[in-house]
């Protein structure tokens, strides 16, 4: 009897063993996947997901709109494909991702297998320094014509989306520099700095020399400047050796920093800041917000996008147009479905169809230039401040502020800080 | 030695046979089972939340300091206190009005909104008694007109999701010269600009939660008023005691009980409310929770754990305040009878001024719920303003197509929205699980505490099943997220249902044990007498004579329940149940989505309660007076 125990142990534990072997981790399948084209990872994610559950967690909503998609180009190369993602794409409130994400990883029940996320601060302290996500690049992507890597590589970027900076133009102000937006008497409207955190992102961005020396650029071009305003910007001098900022005119970057935080209206978001906006009483109102909220409103009496104007598209106004943010398409380290996971990623950034549901939007930007949607004349002569003038344009022209997660989460720690104690004395 | 056997023997046998027959009684049973669940799960959250404070938070602040960056692992299992030291003892330097500063951690992130919570919490407690008490004053003791209806209209605030009646506020009183942003709909109509402090922050917050919580008080504090026996009172008047000291010495101290009941319950929400401070744009410590939870978790907890401690001295205020012979006995086996004050002509002054009141806080929101879903942008009251009739659409409701322009963000109308109709039927579900596993044990509870009064085991497990209530709402929904997340049934009904029931037995058992404090033990001593088992006494007796209470109970977890949204929003998706979808409709400022919503929540609320109240005879405001 004890032998015939012992005998069924051994056998346990072998086969514990090669299964344990035979099993490829994540890493492995990314690896792999990453020398394959849309077909071949189609065909693994055909093998490995068929009849099964899937479950993805993301910022945008729109993920759950692209995953019939996703199975229906799959049931094209085997008709008898079937994928459980009913209730599958969760999008969790508050800043809960991060949280559901490590815990999803750490724990002992793997649910998650990818995640469309934003907010590279946290993605950078949270996720990757921590290696709780894993970063695949799409060989089809990256062999794309016209792709753009800078910044949208690693973390694999699924679009650019820009907030630009607007005003409602039946007043009497007008806003021709970015400085404008933080002289006296301002009070611009934009999501609170804790509530959308890449708003803040954008802040700490203002302090990478790049931008500061655009904001330096565009003070001493500002016809609004005081004597006050030239003794604040030679003062963050100090500031940001606290802060331990380097940058020959991080200074700038720093004033205007301090002075939106002081001066901006807090919103719960953009759709009612566009709302607002674009009504006949937000007279000499000003806001920082998406660019495609303008496709919601309807002409009335009361509200038309002819009352506002997108500040960049004046002719001869200086200094960042707004700032872009990205949603970036990663796998979880203990994803389940990775092969799939894979193959859906590689169908978003690298297909129309697949970015189809964000691709129908103006001001948000792919990589791939095959998977844009031209949005250049969506207003037409009748509503020009619709007319999407596009990526290029926006990143040289408009002046916008990229996020860029790592220089985030390097001054995030001290910024943070900086900036809650200027909201908290407003 | 086996002297020592036997006596240890039959020591035990003696312990075991106080244990059986401690057993054999129903309600001890049950308080022993009750005990120890509660225990598990009211002691688990507190202990998640507490550890939390101690724990290192990848890309948070206790894990940029040089000296810990080395010890943060991915599972963050390292204790600190760097969180409690930080937020208690550091200093940022920042500016305030251009000038260089250097302030403490706390004054930044602690010392305002643990002010502002306190405040708005006894503010809201005050209102709500003051409101919710005179009316149910008014309903059950005195001839006020209209009673009926006032009695139907006045829980519609309680009724509606709480951040609604805050938005509400917002898109009346706005204005782009005091507030920013665009005119609200007194400026508009009548060119009437309201002051900041009337607009956002501590007032309107105070207010908006008064007006929420006032039915709550009403049903409470009415409950009472309606059992109460008037011969006490007509014995104090045969003796000639002044009206106001009849009230003062006789009425107050017979409904002392529920308004310190609503104290606490009425405290607590307030504490936790996240929505409401956050619209009206007041730092309190939920707010200050949710803003800091991504740079500064650790110290978000130690905010959570803040608010557990007013818990618990409520809690003890509570217990310091009701001990000894300080309940009443109103409902006995006696006839009692209830009188009515005459108002005499001041009646009809008293009955429009709560029609008018009503009228703002229960029919005016409905009717521009109702207004909103037709107008073509939010607050785009053009078809007023400027008399154009054609300014008003039907998008909203009969939009079948997935379309992104004219502001509909690819969401199809409500009606043929699958959407916003599978939340409906997440939402009913979810709360009709915790009305009946919370009403449930809440009865059994208030059953058992009441038969075992002196019983230190009954009072500990009366404050167990009532301290989740007094943690706040974010709190217990952050213990769990961690523990949904972990078990891996984040954003299922499982989850939900759990959260709910643990959150919503106080619910139950406070209106439970309130009502059955006032039964005399003789009633049910007759039935045990004649031998009548213990589920027959429950069903023919206790439950039948206080059934109104007991329904209460179970209504109460159920409404709360059907409009409850922080302590839900981080356990599931957006689109689980309606009132994550509608909180996310009203931040993208989609009014007309969250309108429609609100509308039908309200009319199916109307609709559940009345046929509860057909089916039963009592529903969430006829026990008290409404049905006079």
């Amino acid at each position: 009897m004890k032998k015939l125990l012992s005998l069924v142990l051994a056998l346990a534990m072998c086969l514990t063993m090669v299964s344990f072997a035979a099993a490829e981790s994540v890493e492995d399948v990314i690896a792999q996947a990453q020398t394959m084209t849309l077909e071949e990872l189609f065909q693994k994610a055909i093998e490995e997901s068929n009849g099964k559950r899937f479950d993805a967690v993301g910022n945008s909503s729109r993920g759950k709109s692209v995953l019939p998609l996703f199975v229906e180009a799959l049931q094209k190369i085997d008709p008898n494909y079937t994928l459980d993602y009913e209730g599958g794409w969760q999008q969790p409130k508050e800043n809960k991702i991060f949280d559901q994400l490590t815990e999803d990883v750490n724990g002992s029940n793997h649910v998650m297998s990818m995640t469309l996320i934003q907010d590279g601060n946290q993605i950078q302290s949270k996720m990757l320094d921590t290696g709780l996500l894993l970063n695949f690049v799409p060989k089809d992507w990256l062999e794309a014509e016209g792709v753009a890597k800078e910044n949208n590589e690693n973390p694999l970027a699924l679009q650019t989306l820009n907030k630009v900076f607007m005003f409602n133009n039946l007043g009497e102000k007008t806003y021709t520099n970015m400085w404008d937006f933080v002289r006296e008497g301002e009070a611009p409207l934009f999501m609170g700095v804790n509530s959308e955190l890449v708003g803040k992102n954008f802040l700490y961005m203002m302090t990478n020399d790049k931008y500061a020396t655009i904001a330096k650029e565009a003070y001493e071009a500002w016809d609004g400047k005081n004597e006050e305003d030239d003794a604040l910007i030679e003062d963050m001098k100090q500031d940001a050796e606290d802060l331990g900022l380097t940058g020959e005119n991080v200074q700038y970057g720093l004033a205007w920093v301090y002075l939106w935080c002081e001066k901006y209206n807090e919103e719960t978001d953009d759709g009612p800041i566009c709302n607002t906006l674009v009504t006949t009483s937000a007279k000499d109102q000003a806001g920082l917000l998406v660019y495609s909220k303008l496709r919601s409103v309807e002409e009335t009496a009361e509200s038309s996008v002819n009352n506002i104007t997108v500040a960049a598209y004046q002719d001869g106004y200086v200094g960042i147009g707004g700032y872009a943010y990205k949603h970036y398409l990663m796998l979880t380290k203990s994803s389940p479905l990775p092969w799939t996971s894979c193959a859906l990623i590689a169908y978003m950034t690298t297909t129309q169809e697949g970015f189809a549901a964000w691709g129908k939007d103006m001001g948000g930007y792919a990589p791939v230039p095959a998977c844009m949607q031209d949005h250049s004349n969506d207003g037409g002569e009748e509503f020009p401040a619709k007319n999407d003038r596009g990526y290029d344009w926006w990143l040289n022209e408009g002046k916008l502020v990229v996020e860029d997660p790592a220089y985030c989460a390097s001054v995030s720690g001290a910024m943070s800080d900086w900036i809650d104690g200027i909201v908290a004395g407003k | 030695m086996t002297t020592s056997v036997v006596k240890k023997s039959s020591g035990f046998r003696r312990t075991w046979n106080r244990f059986k027959t401690y057993i054999t009684k129903p309600q001890n049973a049950i308080l022993l089972v009750l005990g120890i669940v509660l225990t598990i799960s009211t002691i688990y959250p507190m202990f998640t939340i507490a550890r939390d404070t101690v724990r290192l938070h990848p890309g948070s602040v206790d894990t940029q300091e040089k000296a810990l960056e080395s010890q943060v692992d991915a599972l963050g299992t390292t204790l600190t206190t760097y969180n409690w030291t930080n937020l208690f003892t550091d200093t940022i330097t920042t500016r305030v009005g251009r000038e260089r500063v250097t302030r403490s951690v706390a004054s930044i992130y602690l010392w305002t909104p643990l002010m502002n919570s306190v405040l708005i919490s006894i503010f809201a407690c005050f209102g709500a008694i003051l409101y919710g008490g005179v009316f149910a004053y008014l309903v059950t003791r005195t001839n006020l007109r209209f009673k009926k209806y006032l009695s139907s209209i006045f829980i519609f605030p309680y009724i509606m999701p709480q951040w609604t009646l805050a938005v509400m506020w917002q898109n009346l009183f706005n204005s782009n010269a005091v507030t920013g942003g665009n005119d609200g709909l007194f400026v508009a109509l009548f060119n009437l600009y309201m002051p900041k402090w009337w607009c956002e922050g501590l007032f309107p917050v105070s207010v908006v939660l008064a007006i929420h919580y006032a039915p709550f008080a009403y049903i409470l504090i009415g409950g009472i008023f309606r059992n109460m026996d008037a011969n006490l009172e007509e014995a104090a008047t045969i003796l000639n005691t002044p009206r106001w000291k009849i009230f003062l010495r006789v009425t107050l101290p017979l409904v002392k009980p529920a308004i310190l009941s609503t104290i606490l319950l009425v405290f607590s929400s307030a504490m936790g409310s996240y929505p409401i401070p956050h619209y009206l744009k007041l730092s309190t410590l939920s707010t200050q929770y949710v803003g800091m939870s991504s740079n500064r978790a650790g110290q978000a907890s130690i905010l959570a754990v803040i608010m557990m401690l007013f818990g618990f001295l409520i809690l003890i205020v509570n217990q310091r305040t009701t001990s000894g012979r300080k309940n009443f006995t109103t409902v006995t086996g006696k006839s009692g009878q209830s009188s009515v004050v005459n108002l005499g002509a001041a009646k009809y002054i008293i009955s429009f001024l709560f029609v008018l009141l009503t009228l703002f806080t229960g029919i005016l929101p409905i009717i521009l719920f109702a207004v909103e879903t037709f107008l073509p942008n939010p607050g785009d009251y053009s078809f007023i303003t400027h008399g154009i009739a054609g300014h008003t659409t039907t998008k909203w409701w009969l939009t079948a197509e997935n379309v992104t322009e004219n502001g509909m963000y690819g969401q199809k109308g409500i009606l043929y929205n699958a959407d916003i109709w599978n939340a409906f039927a997440g939402t009913f579900f979810v709360a009709i699980c915790c009305a009946l596993a919370a009403g449930t044990i809440g009865t059994l509870i208030g059953y058992c505490v009441s038969k075992n009064r002196r019983s230190k085991w009954a009072s500990y497990v009366n404050n167990m099943a009532f301290l989740p209530y007094l943690m706040p709402s974010l709190a217990v929904g952050v213990a769990f997220f961690i523990f949904g997340s972990g078990a891996g049934i984040y954003n299922t009904f499982l989850l939900l249902i759990l959260a709910g029931t643990v959150k919503y037995i106080p619910f139950a058992s406070r209106s439970a044990l309130n009502s059955m404090m006032q039964l005399s033990g003789e009633i049910e001593e007759a039935a045990i007498i004649q031998d009548i088992p213990w589920w027959k006494r429950m069903t023919r007796i206790i439950i039948p004579i206080q059934k109104t209470s007991i329904i209460s109970g179970f209504l109460l977890p159920f409404m709360t329940c059907l409009r409850e949204l922080t302590l839900f929003m981080l356990l599931c998706g957006q689109g689980k149940i309606i009132t994550t979808m509608l909180g996310y409709f009203d931040e993208m400022g989609l009014y007309a989505f969250s309108s429609g919503i609100n509308l039908i929540l309200i009319i199916l609320i109307l609709v559940f309660n009345t046929i509860v109240n057909k089916l039963t005879g009592a529903s969430i405001d006829s026990g008290i007076g409404g049905d006079s």
